[in-house]
């Protein structure tokens, strides 16, 4: 067992980030870098299949299962791991890259779980390790942000214990396959891996807590917690169509809510939630195509997405400022980033990058079921994140109105992770192939049509004039709109403060009845007892002699009577 | 606050020119292109063209509404963060 743990990528990256925690200098640097580039080998090298089991508490666990899905999530969480690793590299914070490194172990254990009671003590291990990486940033807005971000997953880790314990009931079984939620038990484990995809109700923890981790940290978050979710609603919940109105109603509060924020890293945030929410269409559509797109779109946005962030976290470094309206015009001094930053816009959905090979996918099996609504609205989903999150991103941070800021480029480390996901993005988009090897299904999918490639450029043209033409009005401002969290950050409490007013009023009317109460019948009792009272005075002969009179009498009267 | 070349009328002319030689020219190699098309939108010359900015023009204009109705501002939370 000791050798197949250390085959097990994230148990390494979990072990070895105590090794990291421990170590300082350029060992600390080496070994962390390795960790990652380690476990990427173990992933490419595991071979296929259920792996050993392992007992425990008196269950048959599987905690390596290997199929060409967890392969695909593997490879993307280890090449997002090297990424972070490789940009937070220098960064001065102890704890930040060992809680990472522990984040990014419990995500692979996750993915490579073929039982939901390893899937179980990964998510929650995962839980743990991305509260410490927002933790770790230090501030008090982080601190508030990551108990909050926790109450929620605490909360998502709950259900899905319910879930496993009550589909273990029903149906004798931990196994993690396709699972339908008609039993309570499936159902529960639903609606957690929801909570953590940040589906509709409690999608707002993530534009809540990923802006308030450090640079690094946020590069991190942006990777593993929503794509896990992404990985166990493909493998568990293929095809529920449910899953098709929570993936549009995501991916349109996503758009609205970029459109309008004026957080650099918030604005990131929010188109996350928008295409994991185009995700969730195709686990939704659930066929072979879908799911093929649903892997290879995951895969794409880990590393798109981790370089707009790091992209992102260089301006917030280099200014200090976290609001769009403070910054721009950076490209003068910012060269790289801002090119970077572009192809990382770019590979949102533009032909000759990796989101164009990917997402279209998706799109492509709705038409195949003639499904035009859903076509459509994936349509609208990839244009509408184009414009609000994409254009707004680099054109108000690196172009657009002059700020006046002329901070330099970021660090080589950093440049060179950037530049890693960035030949990542354009590579993989043009010589796609290596990527369709990796998907769970066998490809029956040519990207590079003409018909499609000059619909996908129309349709992010027509989008690029309607910003150009419109942009004014979806300039930055520092403003939040209000979310679902406002219930349990104001109202909640203000109403808890509220009912505890009550409370104590009520609690303080009651004492204050009943001091009264008491006080009179303490009255009563010293005016009968008290040493003056009725009871209390010296009664005479005569007056007793009457008094016995009377009871015998009453006695007389009772016996005959009755 | 100087102006960045980018912000210039001069190279925004320059901007917006090309950006209309590109959406011509794609609605042009529409012709000339084959390929299955899942919808008759996308064989409309310029289809995707009016699909991609109606899709942006919503947005922007559900953004201007959601921020009107619950925009606040980003000093909101801060109170109830103490």
């Amino acid at each position: 067992m000791t050798a197949e743990a250390f085959a097990h990528p994230g148990l390494v990256l979990i072990v070895g980030a105590a090794l990291v925690a421990a170590l300082r200098g350029p060992w600390r640097a080496a070994l962390a870098l390795a960790l990652p580039i380690a476990a990427l080998a173990l992933v490419a090298h595991a071979p296929e299949g259920a792996g050993t089991p392992v007992s425990f508490i008196g269950l048959d666990l599987a905690p390596m299962r290997v199929d060409a899905l967890s392969r695909l999530f593997g490879v993307a969480f280890a090449v997002a791991a090297i990424g972070g690793v490789l940009y937070g590299l220098l960064q001065p914070r102890r704890m930040e890259l060992p809680c990472a490194l522990l984040y990014a172990g419990a995500a692979l254990g996750v993915v490579f779980a073929g039982d939901l009671l390893t899937v179980f003590l990964f998510w929650e291990l995962m839980a743990i390790g991305s509260t410490l990486v927002i933790w770790s940033n230090g501030t008090p807005r982080a601190f508030h942000a990551s108990m909050r971000y926790l109450i929620v997953h605490l909360f998502g880790g709950t259900l899905l214990l319910l879930g496993i314990a009550a589909r273990y009931v029903a149906t004798g079984s931990l196994a993690f396959d396709a699972m339908t939620p008609l039993d309570p038990g499936a159902a529960l484990i639903l609606a957690a891996f929801l909570v953590n995809a940040g589906a509709p109700p409690l999608w707002a923890w993530v534009a809540d807590a990923y802006p308030e981790a450090n640079a690094t940290g946020t590069v991190f978050l942006s990777a593993f917690t929503t794509k896990a979710a992404v990985y166990a609603l493909l493998r568990g919940f293929p095809g529920v169509e449910l899953l098709i109105p929570v993936g549009l109603a995501m991916a349109a509060y996503g758009l609205v809510y970029a459109a309008r924020e004026g957080d650099l890293r918030r604005l990131l945030a929010y188109g996350i939630v928008n295409q994991v929410g185009v995700m969730l269409v195709g686990i939704g559509i659930g066929t072979a195509m879908a799911k093929n797109g649903v892997a290879a779109q995951a895969f794409t946005h880990i590393l798109y997405k981790a370089l707009l962030l790091m992209a992102a976290g260089a301006v917030l470094q280099a200014t200090g400022r976290r609001s769009i309206a403070e910054v721009g015009g950076l490209a003068r001094s910012m060269p790289w980033t801002a090119l970077l930053a572009v192809v990382g816009v770019l590979s949102m959905a533009a032909p000759l990058t990796l989101g164009f090979v990917s997402k279209s996918m998706i799109a492509q099996a709705a038409g195949d079921l003639h499904r035009i609504g859903v076509w459509l609205a994936l349509a609208v989903a990839s244009a509408g994140v184009f414009v609000a999150v994409g254009l707004r991103f680099v054109w108000f941070t690196f172009f657009g109105p002059d700020s006046g800021l002329r901070p330099p480029d970021p660090p080589l480390h950093m440049r060179l992770a950037m530049l890693l996901l960035a030949l990542l993005c354009v590579g993989l988009g043009v010589w796609y192939e290596p990527l369709y090897r990796l998907l769970p299904f066998p490809v029956d999918y040519a990207p590079y049509t003409g018909t499609h490639v000059v619909a996908q450029l129309q349709l992010l043209l027509g989008a690029a004039l309607v910003f150009f033409v419109l942009r004014r009005f979806l300039a930055p401002a520092r403003t939040i709109t209000l979310d679902v969290d406002w219930l349990y950050r104001r109202a909640l409490p203000r109403l808890g403060v509220a009912l505890s007013g009550i409370w104590y009023a009520a609690a303080y009317a009651w004492h204050s009845a009943m001091a009264h109460v008491l006080d009179r019948a303490a009255t009563g009792v010293r005016r009968m007892h008290g040493p003056e009272g009725l009871l209390a005075r010296t009664w005479s002969v005569r007056s007793m002699g009457l008094w016995m009179l009377v009871m015998l009498l009453g006695l007389l009267l009772i016996g005959y009577g009755g | 606050m100087g102006r960045r070349r980018l912000d210039r009328p001069g190279t925004a002319r320059i901007a917006w020119l090309v950006l209309l030689v590109l959406l011509a020219s794609s609605v042009m190699v529409q012709f000339a292109v084959e390929g299955e098309a899942h919808f008759d939108v996308e064989r409309w010359p310029g289809g995707m063209v009016l699909v991609g900015a109606i899709a942006a023009a919503a947005v922007v204009l559900a953004a201007r509404l959601v921020g009107a109705l619950l925009g606040r501002g980003d000093d909101f939370h801060d109170d109830d963060d103490r």
